[in-house]
């Protein structure tokens, strides 16, 4: 045999072996994706209060910094109910609401379905609520994980929990005014931020904050996701003189929003971690 | 067989067996020496580089599909992406951009091109799923 024929044998032998290797999967975990629970609204605010000084802390974030984002001040009168508690605590988990007062039980409350169902007709009589608010609604509080404590003390306050796995609902209006939840926020946005992203046909938005990573798709098209850390966010902190404060609170939450420009549908899905 | 054909067989399966030692590796990322530059003070980038006292900032981009961006003692930011989600990116890009000139109406609305585009992808394609290189630029901030 000449030397041709065998360099040709060679080169597609060659070729044989790495294209099993090219063809040739990467090594997948064939263990099935664990179902995923119905996503859980978690919401723990702890608020700590000094009827001597009247002030207050809440989620970990200090009477002065809670005053630098207008945070209200409560009467003499709300100082006095609260200067004859030690504790109070509301806990809203699965189908009932408990409210305990120094750490002894005071009420506990049905809070299934057919007990919402009441409650939203009575708050319809006010207020009118439609379908679509008993809806969210219901989004938000079927499976909702709800504690506020409230305690005597001059220390400073656990930091906020909140995990949301519904995604709150934010809406643009043509004319830019911004609302959350139907609820008008008295913000918005200019006339012509609202002309260049009505220009550039961008009709929704859903943004994922899960302890610093954040997911963003626009019109559903997903886009590279980024990652903050907490110790580099104070260096920009830092070299911009922001004053962000103490950001751990934030660090440790998760929630999203669905933002919706003029008349499109709202944003679906979840933020799940 | 004439010369110039068994070299170029021969490169040719050279070539193929080190590309198959390096997939059957798992595609390692390649690093790339370091680029360095030195940022003076009244520069923008001087402050972001001297806030957290170490006075050098990395920016990594490594084609696996990772950007990061960090200071001697942390990370600052990273951004993971696919060609996927980096064709979506330019998708919006192109459109903010195209829209600003638009409500501008200065008449130079840009066209977009679709070779440029299908390059650009076929380029991140490219060094996302075959080749793999880490290239970092090192900001070192001048007294």
């Amino acid at each position: 045999m000449n030397k041709t024929p065998t360099i040709i044998k060679l080169l597609l032998a060659v070729i044989l072996v790495l294209g099993i290797l090219m063809v040739q999967q990467p090594p997948m975990a064939t263990a099935e994706i664990a179902k995923q629970e119905v996503p859980t609204n978690l919401v723990h605010i702890d608020i700590t209060y000094d009827p001597g000084t009247k002030s207050y802390s809440m989620g970990g974030f200090s009477a002065e910094e809670l005053r630098q984002v207008g945070a209200p001040q409560f009467q003499d009168e709300i100082w006095q109910i609260l200067s004859m508690l030690d504790n109070v605590t509301l806990k809203i988990q699965g189908d009932t609401i408990n409210v305990l007062t120094n750490d002894q039980q005071l009420l506990s409350l049905a809070w299934d379905a057919a007990s919402r169902d009441i409650l939203y007709s009575l708050l319809n009589a006010t207020i009118e609520l439609g379908d679509i608010d008993m809806a969210r609604a219901e989004d938000w509080l079927d499976n909702a994980d709800i504690e506020i404590t409230l305690r005597q003390s001059k220390e400073l306050s656990q930091p906020l929990k909140i995990s949301l796995g519904t995604l709150v609902q934010v809406q643009v209006a043509k004319n830019g005014e911004l609302s959350v939840e139907g609820f008008p926020t008295g913000y918005s946005l200019t006339p012509e931020t609202v002309e260049l992203i009505n220009a550039a046909n961008i009709e929704n938005l859903k943004l994922c904050w899960n302890k610093g990573v954040i997911d963003l798709q626009v019109n559903g098209q997903t886009l590279p996701q980024a990652t903050l850390y907490q110790g580099g966010l104070s260096v920009i902190d830092k070299a911009f003189g922001l004053n962000l404060g103490d950001l751990t609170p934030i660090f440790d939450s998760s929630f999203g929003a669905g933002l919706v420009i003029g008349e499109a549908d709202p944003v679906t899905g979840e933020c799940m971690p | 067989m004439p010369r110039f054909w068994r070299v170029l067989l021969i490169s040719i399966i050279i070539v193929l067996v080190l590309y198959g030692i390096y997939f059957a590796l798992g595609r390692p990322v390649i690093p790339l020496p370091t680029i360095s530059y030195k940022v003076s003070p009244g520069q923008p980038l001087h402050a972001i580089i001297t806030s957290d006292g170490a006075d050098e900032l990395k920016l990594t981009l490594n084609t696996s599909g990772k950007i990061e961006i960090a200071s001697e003692k942390q990370s600052v930011v990273a951004l993971n992406y696919t060609p996927e989600t980096f064709g979506n990116t330019l998708d919006l890009g192109e459109r903010l951009l195209i829209a600003q000139k638009t409500v501008q109406s200065d008449g130079d609305v840009p066209e977009s091109s679709p070779f440029l585009r299908k390059l650009i992808n076929w380029v991140i394609s490219y060094y996302y799923h075959v080749i793999r290189f880490r290239l970092s630029v090192l900001l070192t901030a001048l007294p």
